[in-house]
């Protein structure tokens, strides 16, 4: 099976999926633009069976072995192919963030790994505010304007019982850990608003401070993928001009339904 | 509050020291009063809260330890300035190797 789209602004193409794993991979990256017919410039990504394993290879000397762990195909696919599109973007820093549009503009969320930013940024999308998207946030280099990352969100933890309770069944087709979906790429994203650092923390109903500039600047930086197109110089000019343009708040909460409450709050409140 | 006067043999700061930042280090203001120092050559960024960030402005190679104590007890009249934090901040940001005495 041969399937083929563009992420951010990339054209790859992933040859030799079997279908029932393609037909997973097509729900998961349904929101890029599929490429048809591929151009001549496309990134093949070539999947072969070696042995009892499966390989990926780029053509150009990189191979991993995609068969290993309980994830399935599509899952490992899905990475790499996004994996591919942000080491090959030079127009865009791509935020280890979760965004959601509120009514003064974009908020995201950002936070180490297992703070809760996937929790927050469901919790936020679960009460009305629009998800733009899961944890990888695209911003345009220089104008620093978000896109829509229609990658499904992974769901992969235990969630707050009044999360899961309003979240509607996941289609067919998903990947079991995989939903819900932030809606197209190209969708219009509002100016970044809001940010949200999020931290674990002793008080059950969610506590927020004000950030200052330079830090929420520098905790922006550090979210930022360090892809080899990154210049950390470059990186953090960006990541300034963003954190003087916007309202920034460290939340530091001890339960996942404190901290949604607490910044659902903020950002409803305007 | 008088400034310091004795000599930390291990560190080589004493009130008269006059401090730079290093050979690559930028200091970035932002408009809240705090500021980003950022290093080149390492690759690396420091946020500094408004007492941090003010002190790296008098980074200049000119002012002296006791100077910036004077400066700033003329801009904050009201607060007995914390010269053993201020030293300590200028330790720290010097063994981070974005600050040094010359």
């Amino acid at each position: 099976m041969e399937l083929a789209w563009r992420i951010l602004g990339s054209p790859l193409r992933c040859l030799g999926v079997p279908a029932a794993a393609g037909g997973e991979l097509k729900s998961l990256l349904q929101g890029f633009p599929t490429l048809q017919p591929a151009p001549a410039e496309t990134i093949d990504l070539r999947l072969d069976a070696d042995g009892g394993s499966l390989l990926l290879t780029d053509g150009a000397g990189e191979r991993w072995d995609v068969s290993g762990g309980d994830a399935p195909l599509s899952s490992h696919l899905e990475y790499r192919l996004v994996n591919e599109a942000i080491r090959r973007d030079s127009g865009r820093w791509i935020l280890h963030a979760g965004a959601v549009a509120g009514p003064r503009g974009t908020c995201l969320v950002i936070g180490e790994s297992g703070a809760g930013k996937t929790s927050l940024t469901l919790w936020l999308w679960a009460h009305g505010l629009r998800l733009a998207t899961d944890d990888l946030c695209p911003l345009v280099r220089g104008t620093l304007v978000p896109e829509v990352f229609p990658r499904a969100l992974h769901m992969d933890a235990e969630y707050s019982p009044e999360l899961n309770a309003r979240i509607p069944p996941r289609p067919a087709g998903y990947p079991a850990d995989y939903y819900p979906f932030p809606g197209r790429a190209g969708d219009p994203v509002h100016p970044v608003s809001d940010l949200i650092v999020i931290e674990r923390g002793p008080f059950p109903e969610g506590r927020l401070e004000p950030m200052g500039q330079s830090e929420a600047a520098h905790r922006l930086t550090q979210a930022v993928i360090k892809s080899p197109t990154f210049d950390f110089g470059q990186a953090l000019a960006d990541m300034i001009a963003l954190a003087s343009r916007c309202r920034s708040h460290l939340l530091r909460s001890s339960t996942p339904e404190g901290a949604g409450r607490t910044a659902f709050a903020l950002l409803a409140g305007g | 509050m008088q400034p310091r006067e004795e000599r930390d043999p291990k560190i080589g700061l004493e009130s008269g020291t006059v401090f730079v930042l290093a050979p690559g280090v930028r200091l970035e203001p932002l408009g809240d009063g705090s500021a980003v120092l950022y290093s080149r050559d390492l690759d690396q960024s420091l946020s500094l809260n408004h007492t941090a960030a003010l002190l790296c402005s008098y980074a200049d190679g000119q002012h002296t330890i006791a100077t910036v104590v004077q400066e700033m007890s003329q801009i904050f009249p009201e607060s007995a300035i914390d010269e053993e934090a201020l030293f300590d901040c200028l330790r720290d940001l010097e063994a981070r190797r974005f600050l040094r005495w010359s």
